[in-house]
């Protein structure tokens, strides 16, 4: 593990490149998203149709309902979840010092879905019009066990809560099945789609909601960079720098599932961006917080939106919209695995 | 409270300590002065690990006080952290971040609360750091590419950043060549002597320590069962004691003595 | 008859029934081998995907289960509702219709080759899904506005379908939306083997076609 996958580091002009770019690239992506669709709008008449639907009355123009109500949302949404995903991801992956880990390794999925399969299951399909409420609740209680459960002897040990995380995300998953076998998978189709993950539920009200969450608890991770880089030196060494390691800790985990448990209401489960997105970004720029965090959250969104209009453009036309959660593990898997082949072929 | 040739840093009175229902340290009382080079050594299992971690303050002891008598009464963790470095090389994976970023992160302690980068103040500090353990040129390059040697005098200067006036080490030339060992001890040397940075680290070279160090503390079931000058400790009765194989001591001139290893215990 | 759903063989057997259906789509075989083997009446047929074969579909039920007459009159009532509403369909022309299956932010429509599309294209709409090559195509919201349906037939169960036909009320403009031609369709009338396929087929016509009063 050591010696053949690293990158050397790259200069502070080469930093500032790598910004420029991203975020290039993220307008344009952006841009493009906002222009891409069934009913084809061109990039010239965007900001005109904007400028103009403050003013018009009553029914606004239907381009203007379309981008607002439902591309701008939706964009926003998948840039906001994609960048939650990745920032949860790098705290995550920084507090246990383990590359695979994701956002979701804690139970965070296992208990949202199976919070919402118990609903379904008392109370019938109409509880889905819950689910993003009820995810939420799932997917923080399911870490909320896991820390209980790992933190009884006061002291926060990392090892154990990662083994106790993967054991309650197997018992979700197998209580799932049961669940399912009980009640008929036909009562379950649509948990079936929400585990899928879409954003195509993402309306204005869920960008406000997912604005002032992702922002809050990104500026408190970036609140922690320094912490962060400094545990992984080792819990002990952190305390040796003046730092609770307890405490950071704690910190750390709550805002990894609270962004992660907001992702999960708003977009359903969605995979591999949070374990992709900070894995790369480590390599291309190294392991410090300050800048892997902002990173993270600006790549991470890139990359969701991307995978998210391919998902919904690439075959529309022949009445398919694959799941995003699909997009990003094909994607993402073959970035991945055509990365490390180049690596070590240096 | 200024420094007094003989002020006591770190003191541990009766200190019972060890981790989750086991018992390592029996009662230790050891007290650290400024100035003191304090090298400690004993077999495996000894408590030496758990010393240091009392000492530093990260672990904390079941019975007996742990006291700080430098610092100012009702320090916390970051004072504490200004002026009291400690180091657990094992923990320290291949981090891909530059150098000079690791050792900024010995600054943590002195940083304002929302401060971000490091101060001109503290790049004095870091450099100063760099250029004593002679780490300068490595600034730019990333932590996971260096050598163990390189890594070590890295981690060094991550402790001398923060300018601290009590270093503690874990084994601070544990695998390394006999060249960086031996460059380590002269840097730890310099930093005692010359800033009268108290130094207490756990040793598993009974020659070298006893070549740089100014006391030693021979521990063996968690309990210190010596202390002393190198010279009044370096004898053939208590080594074998200490670690249960027969030595041959060998003094060379007036204050160096080797310690020679000579075969198993009869019996 | 009903939902296709994982059978217990065990189940069945010690129930004992004088008849069993089994569709042909899937890999039933083994399952209706199986239980022939066990010497109970098996029969596989085809899921019938066009009204017309819904009706041949319960003239054969009728065959089987000895309820000729009932069967053949229940047949012949779909088959005359069919051929009348076609007549008048090409009498007064289509409605642009969008068949909302699912209540889920992605939207699932039904295509010209199932029985929902068939039943929708008899009723006089014309099911702005298309041809899509798809039995059940997925869209986005935003294809669906662009296709201006007139009608929009919403069938999904419960609060979740009142809850979808609220939803439509964010795009006023769209024809439907506009003239208030959102309705709540239940999905067992439709979407399940049984007479109320003719209950379903009413319900449709009527609101593709208000002007005609059915008494």
């Amino acid at each position: 593990m050591k010696k053949d996958l690293r990158l050397e580091r790259k200069a502070g002009l080469s930093r500032r490149l790598f910004w420029f770019l991203l975020l290039l690239a993220t307008l344009g992506l952006a841009g493009a998203a906002l222009v891409l669709g069934s009913v084809s709008i061109p990039l010239g008449r965007i900001p005109e149709i904007l400028l103009r639907s403050g003013a018009e009355q009553g029914g606004n123009s239907p381009e203007a309902v379309i981008l607002l109500q439902l591309r701008l949302p939706r964009i926003i949404a998948a840039f906001l979840v994609g960048g939650a995903l990745s920032v949860a991801g790098t705290l995550f992956q920084g507090l246990f010092r383990n590359p695979l880990v994701e956002p979701y390794t804690l139970g965070v999925s296992g208990g949202a879905t199976v919070l919402i399969g118990l609903g379904i299951l008392i109370f019938g399909p109409d509880v889905l019009l819950l689910a993003p409420l009820l995810g939420f609740l799932g997917a923080v209680g399911a870490v909320s066990l896991a820390v209980i459960l790992t933190g009884r002897s006061g002291r926060l040990g990392v090892e154990r809560l990662l083994l106790i995380g993967v054991m309650i995300s197997f018992v979700c998953s197998a209580a799932l099945v049961g669940l399912v076998s009980v009640a008929g998978l036909d009562r379950f189709r649509g948990l079936l789609y929400w585990t899928m993950g879409s954003l195509a539920g993402a309306d204005p009200a869920a960008v406000a909601i997912l604005l002032p969450v992702v922002g809050v608890s990104f500026a408190l991770a970036l609140g922690r960079a320094w912490a962060l880089n400094a545990l992984a030196l080792g819990e002990e060494n952190a305390a040796g720098l003046g730092y609770d390691p307890e405490r950071e800790k704690r910190l750390i985990i709550l805002l990894g599932s609270l962004l992660a448990g907001v992702s999960v209401a708003v977009a359903g489960v969605i995979g591999f961006v949070g374990l992709l997105v900070p894995h790369l970004l480590r390599r291309l720029v190294g392991g410090d917080h300050r800048v892997l965090l902002p990173a993270a959250l600006v790549g991470g969104g890139f990359f969701l939106l991307a995978c998210d209009t391919l998902a919904r453009t690439a075959f529309s036309a022949q009445g398919i919209q694959f799941p995003v959660g699909a997009v990003t593990g094909l994607l993402g898997g073959v970035i991945f695995i055509a990365l490390l082949s180049a690596r070590r072929a240096r | 409270m200024k420094a007094g040739e003989n002020l006591p840093t770190v003191d541990l009175a009766g200190v019972r300590a060890g981790y989750g229902s086991g018992e390592v340290l029996h009662g230790v009382d050891f007290c650290l002065a400024a100035g003191e080079f304090v090298g400690i050594i004993g077999p495996n299992g000894a408590g030496k690990s758990t010393l240091i971690r009392v000492m530093a303050g990260t672990l904390k002891p079941k019975g007996g006080t742990t006291s700080y008598p430098f610092l100012e009464t009702g320090a916390g963790r970051r004072e504490r952290a200004r002026n009291l470095a400690v180091l657990f090389q094992d923990q320290v994976g291949p981090l891909n971040i530059t150098v000079r970023e690791m050792v900024e992160l010995g600054r943590c302690p002195h940083f304002r609360p929302l401060q971000w980068r490091p101060s001109p103040r503290d790049r004095q500090s870091i450099d100063r750091a760099l250029d004593r353990t002679g780490t300068s040129d490595l600034a730019e390059r990333s932590f996971a590419d260096l050598s163990g040697g390189e890594r070590q005098r890295v981690l060094l200067a991550l402790a001398l950043a923060r300018e601290p006036r009590v270093l503690l080490l874990d084994e601070p030339v544990q695998n390394l060549d006999i060249r960086y060992q031996v460059e380590i001890f002269e840097i730890l040397s310099e930093l005692n002597r010359k800033q009268k940075v108290a130094v207490a680290a756990v040793l598993h070279d009974v020659n070298l320590a006893a070549q740089y160090c100014s006391r030693l503390i021979f521990l063996r079931g968690g309990r210190i069962v010596a202390a002393g000058s190198p010279r009044e400790l370096l004898r053939e009765d208590i080594l074998e004691d200490l670690f249960e194989i027969r030595v041959e001591v060998h003094r060379l001139g007036q204050s160096r003595a080797v310690v020679i290893p000579a075969g198993k215990l009869p019996g | 008859m009903g939902d296709l759903r994982e059978a217990d063989l065990e189940e069945i057997v010690r129930l004992r029934p004088n008849l069993i259906l089994i569709s042909k789509t899937g890999n039933r075989k083994a399952v209706a081998e199986a239980l022939a083997k066990v010497g109970l009446n098996v029969k596989t047929m085809e899921r019938p995907n066009t009204v017309a074969g819904y009706a041949d579909f319960i003239r054969e039920l009728g065959l089987l289960t000895g309820r000729e007459a009932r069967a053949r009159e229940l047949s012949e009532k779909i088959r005359k509702e069919a051929a009348r509403l076609q007549a008048r369909t090409a009498a007064d022309g289509r409605v642009r219709t969008f068949v909302q299956l699912d209540a889920g932010p992605v939207l699932y429509s039904a295509g010209a080759g199932t029985l929902v599309g068939d039943l929708l294209d008899i009723c006089g709409g014309e099911n702005i899904v298309g041809d899509r090559g798809r039995a059940y195509p997925a869209l986005e919201v935003e294809e669906v506005i662009a296709a201006a349906p007139e009608v929009i037939v919403v069938c999904v169960m419960g609060r979740r379908g009142e809850a979808a036909v609220r939803d439509w009320a964010r795009f006023p403009w769209v024809p439907a939306v506009a003239a208030g031609r959102i309705h709540l369709l239940d999905p067992d009338l439709i979407c399940r083997l049984s007479p109320s396929l003719l209950q379903g087929m009413e319900q449709i016509s009527k609101w593709l076609h208000p002007e005609e009063s059915v008494p």
